[in-house]
């Protein structure tokens, strides 16, 4: 097969595997790293805006509080929470911990749950400003 | 050690100051989130969430860096363009890290 017609590995997605449990959250793992990544340019904005002046920092919390904002502050912390409790699993994992086929879904569907309440209640908390 | 060894245990080494600073960010909410600049600005230039912030920094960065090289590696087929997107992935995250640090660091040394 022609180089450039390789599936790109991993091809976890598309006709190639069938999803399930363990691969999705695999693929979440990714995307919420993702989108902490482009979070920390949100970041990077706050901090100059703060340290700008008041100017500055009114027009970030304006886009904050701004519906798009409101979406992103809770898709960030969503993310932020998953990642979270997805690292810790992959810690056992390095550590030799819940390996098994069993094991992981387990975990898989605690990781899932914890996310949703913490995320929810963290929101909630925090005034979901 | 060899480049890929020293990736993954940077990678984690990096998520566990980020997995306790977590937890410790959430407790401090309601500063996070105000809508008073200054309320902001007096918490972070309190010693410890100075530091605290200052650490934040160094791992999200390093730790977002690493975690896209991975991206870039996995989905980016052509050596050619995954050399360059792995360079410029290098750069922003560098710059705008070193940003993070200047910036917590002239909100928390100056009398904004």
């Amino acid at each position: 097969m022609p180089t450039s017609n390789r599936p790109l590995s991993p091809f976890m997605l598309g006709p190639h595997y069938k999803p399930q449990l363990t691969s999705m959250l695999s693929i979440l793992h990714r995307l919420t790293g993702a989108a902490l990544a482009v979070g920390l340019l949100l970041l990077t904005w706050f901090l100059f805006a703060v340290l700008a002046g008041e100017h500055a920092f009114s027009i970030f919390r304006d886009f904050r509080e701004s519906f798009i904002g409101q979406v992103m502050l809770f898709g960030w912390l969503f993310s932020f929470v998953y990642h979270f409790f997805n690292g810790l699993r992959h810690l056992a994992w390095d550590m030799v911990l819940g390996l098994s086929i069993k094991a992981t879904y387990i975990t898989g569907y605690i990781v899932v749950i914890f996310s949703v309440i913490a995320t929810v209640w963290i929101w909630m908390h925090m005034g979901g400003k | 050690m060899q480049g890929n060894t020293k990736h993954w245990l940077v990678t984690r080494l990096t998520s566990l100051p980020l997995a306790v600073l977590f937890i410790y960010f959430i407790t401090q909410g309601e500063y996070l989130t105000t809508r008073v600049r200054m309320e902001f600005i007096s918490w972070l230039q309190k010693p410890f969430v100075t530091g605290a912030a200052l650490i934040f920094v160094i791992c999200a960065f390093w730790h977002g860096k690493l975690g896209m090289d991975e991206i870039i590696i996995d989905y980016v087929p052509s050596k050619k363009t995954q050399a360059f997107s792995l360079f410029l992935n290098k750069i922003i995250f560098l710059v705008l890290g070193v940003a993070c640090l200047y910036a917590v660091y002239a909100i928390s040394f100056s009398k904004v």
